[in-house]
């Protein structure tokens, strides 16, 4: 697997998780409900999406459910299941709260835990229900049966389309937010070109930057829909798709560490490099024990390096967090960049070294296996193709997007104010008029909405589910990516998902280098390290990576 | 003659579940109360203790430990690390009570030189520490060991996590996000040290009884009979397929009318002696060990007879030895408690810190002990309880102590929050786990805890502060 596809498959989990997050924060950041059983309604999600793309239960065979509604024409579509899904998470979520709101927050933590448990023992013990303690399979995940693609054909090269306009647009919000800043690249006339002149036609035509994105992203499927069903130029597509999506993140990382000094930087990439030496052991050293042992050694020693220089250098204090955000992307640099090509290198091969740097440049493809063939220079017979998880990416990322752009007009709209306000205090609240009862209801019942909505991306993702995805864990990990990114801060939340992954990711890959014996061993070790994590960050950090938001209301006065 | 079981047998194995849920849930609320801490890592301090006991029971089964097994159970080195960890413990718990002073002695509340105080709490280390290495590999040892480990590594959450946040005066929300995190610590520390694996421990379960064997897990079944002439107990055991009768009890409505009416007498003389005492046996306590004594004396004294032939009405109840010994271990340590707490000056404080934290401290109490205490008490009762879950479940699984959480939970906030109320409360929700699988029809066993926890719902949703009140 190619370094791209690991960033795929860390990005939808991202997105789900983000999506989770996000309803765990509008109950929690914004409101102040603490909701330990927020995963309950995630759970409903799940389970009720896959009834709806489930075929009928077949009494003769293993698996037992009570509903499958995949035959029927309409309703039997995952777009179906995850409104419904959606809509009956956040009922039920308003169902939990009516009694349950007015209790202390102490006994409305334990209650709601309670509540989610209670969800899970009856997935559990009741076999006609969903298979009982026993997986839930047999579905597959939307609009599976396209693939693999037919370029050529108007429904594969719409699903390229779909793709790319999400990916257009994701990056052209980027670029909008870039193109204000001073650069030495011309930005502001890319942003011209990549928006199709929209962007400079004023803003009264198209209001936000989103807006804006939106629609060039739309102009940019659509175009390169008929591109593909004219020609069979994926490869072209997607390496302009790629470049697009280098060029914005290059410049937002670029632009945020601008006003780093070089001593800053040196001690970032030593942090990053100190990381990697670190870990060689794993790999390369025979012995486990010997390798687990220098490895905890140099880790020990890295952190505790960092801390006295934290304590003891000012301006390192004040450049704590930076230099580990140096650090990081110089170590995810290396990993995606440098360790792909180590073994070509070896090898001597100067067309797998080029390779495997193009498959990498060009994330938006997936490259091998049936395809589209090309014959590039240096690099040899290529064949290249949308893979299913990137269409469900762009699936997740549009969803999501449009998730969190509702979810931010409310929170930024007078209801996500008067939220806010009952968090910090509800007497408040009471004396102007308005009833918390009823606002904290709505915010249960939204949060949940977006939990179930995460629960059915959930089950597009995994093609299984057991009573575990209800596991208690889950609540707490999404609390912890409120945490990371920042209590009450949307784009904190996704930022926190995508840290929380990223770990995940990383210590994945290296329980690799463990025999399978002492696989859960080294798992377990992890969730160690997260809930030490955890603690550091809220006793350090509370407010989180990008702490708590600002909102700020104009008072318009008649004068 | 076949009985069939019923209500009864559902009602002691709802008394057999509360005293579990008690034992762990006193230390939950101990903390909850006089800590402020809704303690959400309180069911992995159970599972804690249970795999901590594998050190003694199990010493072939615990990875890195399994280097001092030997073939009968622990070699030399083993022994002496054991006996380390154990006197260490010891003392390390007293050193959380006030550090080097109250190893001196500080802490008992009445003037002692230093010399004693350190000889004395050296002494206890020592007779700790043997019994564990001439116990093991025991089941006894096993929990002893469990127990005073568990006694000095839990108060470390409060003087390492918990008192620093307080001292950034953290939220309640806080504190239970912090204790969640805990939770995750502690439980997946249990498991990186000893994996997935289920485990169990090895017990000699017959055990000589009034020159005869008595297997404690064993089955017996206890027939109660109520027929024309009387009342009577039969007492059955499973072994195999026929169940030997080991034991009648028989009364004659008369003996029972009369057992009844002496026990009554004797309470109430009782109550009314006790009347007005503040002492550790007050006026109901008393009363009621009065007519328990009564019983036990009538009823071995007048047990003569045979069961009838055509009783009127019969029931089975279904226990074993070691589920009867649940209960009367969990009423022991409840009666230590009551003694610490009503009779010595550390319980005094205690109380007093429970009512009014300020106050207490304002009139010199040293809160700071009191804490320290209560998280001792909680890591001391959660071993015990998790040891006894462990045996009784017969296997370990690192959710062993968080699928009790939320019953414990439920009986705390049942209670009210405070000691006494907690007891009660969980075995309110005991008997509501137990009796509500047995009355519910089509209810499984998976359904225990959510019925136990739909006890609270209602609870809560009616009287927000508790059965007993609040505070």
């Amino acid at each position: 697997m190619a370094a791209a596809d690991v960033v795929i498959s860390f990005a939808l989990l991202v997105a789900i998780y983000g999506t989770l997050s996000l309803g765990l924060n509008l109950k929690f950041g914004h409101t102040g409900l603490l909701d330990f059983g927020h995963v309950g309604f995630f759970l409903v999600g799940a389970y009720v999406s896959t009834f709806f793309v489930l075929p009928p239960n077949d009494p003769t065979d293993f698996t037992e459910y009570i509903i499958g509604l995949g035959d029927v024409p309409i309703l039997g579509t995952w777009a179906v299941g995850a409104l419904v899904a959606t809509v009956l998470a956040g009922i039920l979520g308003g169902l939990v709260a009516l009694p349950t709101i007015r209790l202390r927050e102490d006994y409305l933590a334990i209650t709601l835990l309670g509540i989610s448990v209670i969800f899970q023992r009856v997935i559990q013990s009741e076999g006609w229900l969903a298979n009982g303690p026993d997986a839930l399979r047999g579905y597959s995940p939307p609009l599976q049966s396209l693939f693999p693609l037919e370029v050529g054909t108007l429904a594969g090269a719409a699903a390229f389309g779909l793709f790319v306009a999400v990916v257009w647009a994701v990056a052209t919000v980027g670029l909008s937010l870039q193109q204000e800043h001073e650069s030495r690249l011309p930005l502001s006339e890319i942003y011209t070109v990549t928006t199709f002149g929209l962007a400079s036609r004023g803003s009264g035509l198209f209001g936000s930057r989103f807006t804006v994105a939106a629609v060039a992203g739309a102009i940019a499927g659509i175009l390169s829909t008929g591109f593909l069903v004219a020609t069979t130029g994926i490869l072209l597509i997607g390496a302009l798709v790629s470049l697009y999506g280098w060029l914005v993140v290059t410049v937002e990382i670029a632009h945020k560490y601008s006003d780093l000094d070089r001593r800053e930087w040196a001690v970032g990439i030593g942090l990053g490099t100190g990381l990697l030496v670190a870990l060689l052991p794993l790999p390369l050293l025979d012995s486990l024990a010997a390798s687990v042992a220098l490895t905890l050694g140099l880790l020990g020693t890295l952190v505790f390096g960092y801390y006295k220089a934290v304590m003891s250098i000012d301006w390192i204090n004040k450049a704590k967090l930076t230099v580990i955000g140096v650090g990081g992307l110089w170590f995810v640099s290396i990993w995606y960049v440098l360790l792909p090509i180590a073994d070509p290198i070896s090898a001597g091969s100067v067309s797998g070294v080029v390779g495997t740097l193009f498959e990498n440049a060009v994330w938006a493809l997936r490259f091998g296996g049936d395809g589209i063939g090309y014959r590039i220079a240096l690099v040899g017979d290529v064949t290249v193709r949308l893979d299913y998880s990137r269409f469900q990416l762009a699936l997740f990322v549009l969803s999501l997007g449009v998730l969190y752009y509702i979810l931010e007009t409310a929170v930024q709209s007078p209801f996500g104010r008067v939220l806010r306000a009952i968090r910090n205090d509800e007497d408040v609240v009471k004396s102007l008029g308005k009833d918390p009862f009823v606002y904290k209801i709505q915010s249960m019942v939204i949060g949940s909405a977006l939990a179930g909505f995460a629960g059915a991306m959930w089950a597009m993702y995994s093609q299984g589910l057991t009573f575990r995805t209800g596991d208690p864990e889950t609540t707490f990990i999404a609390l912890l990516i409120v945490f990371i990114g920042g209590v009450g801060n949307n784009k904190g939340v996704l930022l926190g998902a995508g840290v929380y992954w990223a770990f995940q990711q990383a210590t994945t890959q290296l329980a690799g280098y463990f025999p399978a014996a002492l696989r859960v061993n080294v798992l377990a070790f992890r969730l160690v390290v997260i809930g030490v994590l955890f603690l550091i960050v809220l006793y350090y950090m509370p407010d989180g990576l990008l702490g708590r938001e600002e909102y700020s209301a104009e008072v318009k006065t008649n004068d | 003659m076949a009985v069939e079981t019923g209500l009864t047998n559902a009602v002691l194995n709802g008394i057999v579940t509360g005293s579990i849920v008690a034992l762990g849930a006193i230390g939950l609320a101990l903390v909850y109360d006089i800590a402020d801490v809704p303690n959400f890592a309180h069911g992995d301090l159970l599972t804690l203790g249970a795999y901590a006991a594998l050190f003694v029971n199990r010493p072939g089964t615990v990875p890195g430990f399994e280097a001092f097994a030997t073939d009968s159970g622990i070699g030399t080195g083993g022994l002496g690390m054991l006996f380390f960890v154990s006197v260490a413990s010891v003392l390390g718990t007293v050193y959380h009570l006030g550090g080097i002073r109250a190893l001196k002695g500080e802490w008992w509340g009445i003037d002692v030189p230093p010399a004693i105080g350190l000889a004395t709490h050296a002494i206890v280390a020592v007779v700790v520490g043997a019994l564990v290495i001439f116990g093991a590999p025991s089941f006894l040892a096993a929990l002893l060991f469990a127990v005073v480990l568990a006694g000095a590594l839990v108060p470390l959450m409060e003087s390492y996590v918990f008192r620093k946040f307080r001292a950034k005066e953290a939220s309640l929300a806080m504190m239970l996000i912090v204790s969640l995190a805990l939770a995750f610590i502690v439980r997946f520390s249990i498991q990186t040290i000893f994996g997935g694996e289920i485990r169990s421990y090895e017990v000699d379960t017959v055990i000589p009884f009034f020159g005869r064997e008595l297997d404690i897990t064993l089955a017996k079944f206890f027939d109660l009979f109520v027929a024309n002439n009387g009342f009577s107990i039969g007492i059955r055991e499973t072994r195999g397929q026929e169940a030997d009768l080991l034991l009648t009890l028989s009364y004659s409505w008369l003996e029972l009318a009369a057992i009844i009416g002496v026990a009554a007498a004797v309470a109430w003389g009782v109550y009314r002696w006790r009347k007005g005492t503040a002492a550790v046996i007050g006026p109901r306590l008393g009363a009621a060990l009065g007519a328990i004594g009564v019983f036990i004396l009538g009823g071995a004294a007048l047990s003569s007879g045979s069961l009838p032939a055509d009783p009127w009405y019969g029931t089975r109840v279904r226990s074993s030895p070691l589920r009867l010994g649940i209960i009367l271990t969990a009423l022991g340590m409840m009666a230590l408690l009551h003694y610490l707490l009503r009779a010595t000056t550390l319980g005094k404080a205690m109380r007093a810190t429970s009512d009014n934290r300020d106050l207490a401290m304002v009139r010199g109490i040293n809160t700071r002990r009191v804490m320290m205490t209560v998280w001792i008490i909680a890591g001391l009762f959660g071993a015990l309880g998790g040891v006894l879950l462990g045996f009784l479940f017969s296997n370990l699984t690192i959710n062993l102590g968080f699928n009790l959480l939320l019953p414990m939970f439920a009986g705390v906030i049942l209670g009210g929050i405070n000691v006494y109320g907690a007891i009660f409360g969980s075995y309110v929700v005991g008997l509501a786990m137990e009796v509500g699988i047995f009355a519910i029809p089509g209810l499984s066993a998976t359904y225990r805890i959510p019925v136990a926890f739909v006890v609270l719902l209602i609870v809560l949703l009616v009287k927000p502060e508790g059965i007993v009140g609040g505070n």
